[in-house]
């Protein structure tokens, strides 16, 4: 993920002291996530196309070290799938303003307790910072790939 | 006493500095370190900035001058590459100080004919391989060699303290206050300070001034060493059978670590700087240097065994046999109790995310692994500085000052590596620009990235960033635009952007998502 915008995951709640970026993993893919797994307790992995069997190995490792794997893209055999639609901005007019909130609706579909798709609304950046109560009440029960959002 | 060749690489702070930063290499620059001239190169100087002025008084002088921050490491890091094209053609290669390599002048002198034709063969062969420019002096001793080096001369065998006889007592490196009172007390060269007699300098001066009163008589700085040689203080493993596969490396390397840390700790040593030799049963031979700035602990050193192993086992060019021998050197080392932890430091957690990073790098190179600081700026990605993992994080502007026209929060949260161009197109199709006074030439209707065009629902702008136009090269003229394009259907998202028009151009800046 070289084009994250650590500014705006700053102001989204994230530590940027405690982060660490590697923005071009190249061919070393899986020996790197498997490397981070190991010192890391959160992990985003952006990866264009996973092997299954890869998905598989690095999903069973983290889930070993107790850290959580978080995909941006397609990964075989997710615990929870979450994606956003329907967003809105607002504070922008016709020559004046500038963006202030994003309201979206996240939809969320997984396996095990998670399985049955849930939809929520709300609003994700400029309003109240996000907090796991807003994650908690879309599942029955708590997944742990749900409980470690940040 | 031996004879030594040495390569000194002028100013070579100023020169690392450049490189890193990009400079010209006839721009004057000078290198500061709180707020005083340390280094200045040759274009600086002949304008008279001299080491020890102020940063404003440098700059009052030579207007157009480059100023670089002070950094050792990254000194000693730009100038691996040089030591290295010196080991091609040397060897008992000795950096004395970034800038600063020593060999033993006789293997290359001998092989090249003369010293002469040796001392041309390493400046070639150092401006072929890294583009420094380099001078080489010959002279008995290191502080002979290094003074020659200073002024590009083969001081004859034997002729060191004739050598040093005339020069100007403030050569004496590092000892300001010495120097100071022989020149009060009418001692204004080397060779009248040698001509002391040796008991009296060391009775009234001290132990130091009798250092330095040995190194202006052109011997070595100590005397001859009583002491007994040093123990060879490398381990050996000779895996049986030999190490093809990374369980096995990693078994090996947890009991070499710990028996290298234990023969370092028997002599109240820690290392800083580990060689990892390999041989295989084919006689390929595997090296690799380890640098890190804090000692090694036993974890430590058996982490970087193992992670080396597995480079080179799982590497594109795996060696074609087993390892047969294992040999971990420590190349530089430091006093043991530069070992003990703060008892408040880190945690476990912390050691625990250092030791994946350090992996990290160990695969993908230093620059792998970034860590993000905030620092001061008005774009989304200015307000961010990158470094490796390792070196000093310092924000490349100060985050704490305002910094008027800030784009506002939130901020984008994709930010393109690439520039992506944009067309902004009017009402009319006509595309829309920004005057020099900071105004739009019409309304935003419609916005083309990628050849898809959407329509424009809102937009605001253009925000203008005029930064550092009082710099020639490095001023920008910028405007930016926030747009909000129409959704497609109604599940859809609704696309924010930030563009950014300079030199004439739209490009996309930063995506809100």
């Amino acid at each position: 993920m070289p084009d994250l915008g650590v500014l705006a995951a700053a102001e989204a709640g994230m530590a940027v002291k405690r982060t660490a970026l590697v923005p071009h993993p190249g061919g070393e893919l899986a020996a790197v996530v498997a490397a981070l797994l190991d010192g890391f307790d959160l992990v985003a992995v952006a990866a264009n196309r996973i092997g299954d069997p890869l998905a598989r190995k690095l999903s069973a490792r983290a889930r070993n070290r107790g850290a959580a794997l978080i995909a941006v893209g397609p990964w075989p055999g997710a615990e929870v799938e979450l994606s956003v639609a329907r967003g809105r901005w607002s504070g922008l007019g016709v020559g004046h303003g500038h963006l202030t909130s994003h309201r979206v609706e996240v939809r969320a579909r997984g396996r095990g307790a998670a399985a049955r798709p849930r939809r929520t609304t709300f609003t994700l950046r400029g309003g109240t910072p996000l907090t796991p109560s807003s994650f908690e009440h879309m599942f029955d029960a708590n997944t742990p790939a749900v409980r470690s959002e940040p | 006493m031996t004879r030594l060749l040495v390569l000194w690489c002028p100013d070579w702070p100023v020169v690392a500095a450049g490189t890193a930063a990009g400079l010209a290499v006839d721009a004057p620059a000078v290198v500061v370190s709180a707020n005083q001239v340390v280094v200045a190169n040759a274009q600086a100087r002949r304008d008279g900035v001299r080491p020890g002025l102020r940063r404003r008084e440098a700059q009052g002088r030579c207007p157009d001058i480059a100023v670089l921050q002070a950094d050792v490491d990254r000194d000693a890091r730009l100038f691996e590459p040089v030591a290295a094209a010196v080991e091609e053609l040397a060897v008992g290669v000795e950096v004395v100080a970034p800038g600063v390599v020593a060999v033993p002048a006789r293997g290359p002198s001998g092989y090249y004919g003369s010293e002469e034709a040796a001392a041309e063969r390493l400046i070639d062969q150092v401006a072929i391989r890294t583009g420094a420019e380099a001078q080489v002096g010959v002279a008995d001793g290191l502080f002979a060699a290094t003074l020659a080096a200073h002024r590009g001369l083969i001081v004859p065998p034997d002729g060191s303290a004739a050598f040093l006889a005339p020069l100007d007592v403030r050569e004496l490196p590092d000892r300001p206050d010495l120097v100071d009172l022989l020149r009060r007390l009418g001692i204004p060269t080397l060779g009248a300070f040698a001509a002391l007699p040796h008991t009296d300098v060391t009775s009234r001066f001290g132990a130091d001034a009798g250092h330095a009163h040995r190194l202006a008589s052109g011997l070595e700085q100590r005397p001859p060493s009583r002491r007994r040689p040093p123990v060879d203080l490398s381990v050996t493993h000779i895996p049986d059978p030999p190490i093809d596969r990374v369980d096995a490396a990693a078994f090996a390397s947890r009991t070499l670590g710990e028996r290298l840390h234990s023969v370092l700790a028997a002599h109240g040593l820690a290392c800083t700087r580990l060689a990892i030799h390999a041989s295989t049963a084919n006689g390929e031979d595997l090296v690799r240097l380890w640098r890190c700035a804090d000692p090694l602990t036993p974890s430590g050193i058996s982490d970087r065994v193992r992670w080396q192993l597995d480079g080179w086992l799982r590497g594109s060019n795996r060696p074609s046999a087993g390892i047969t021998l294992l040999r971990l050197e420590p190349e530089e080392t430091v006093d043991g109790h530069a070992l003990q932890l703060e008892l408040w430091q880190g945690g476990e957690q912390t050691s625990r995310a250092a030791r994946a990073m350090v992996h990290v790098q160990g695969l993908l190179g230093q620059e792998g692994v970034l860590t993000p600081t905030l620092s001061g700026g008005r774009g989304p990605a200015d307000q961010v500085t990158l470094t490796p993992w390792g070196d000093e994080q310092t924000p490349e502007s100060p985050p704490d000052h305002p910094w008027p026209g800030r784009l506002p929060s939130p901020a984008p949260a994709t930010i393109p590596t690439q520039r992506k161009p944009a067309t902004v197109l009017d009402r009319d199709g006509g595309e829309v620009g920004v005057t020099g006074r900071f105004t739009l030439t019409g309304q935003p209707d419609e916005v083309a990235v990628d050849g898809t065009s959407r329509r424009v629902i809102a937009w605001a702008g253009p925000w203008p960033a005029d930064e550092r136009w009082w710099e020639k090269d490095n001023g920008r003229r910028r405007a930016r635009l926030q747009v909000l394009l129409a959704e497609q259907s109604e599940v859809e998202n609704q696309d924010a952007l930030l563009l950014v028009r300079e030199n004439e151009k739209w490009s996309v800046e930063g995506v809100y998502d």
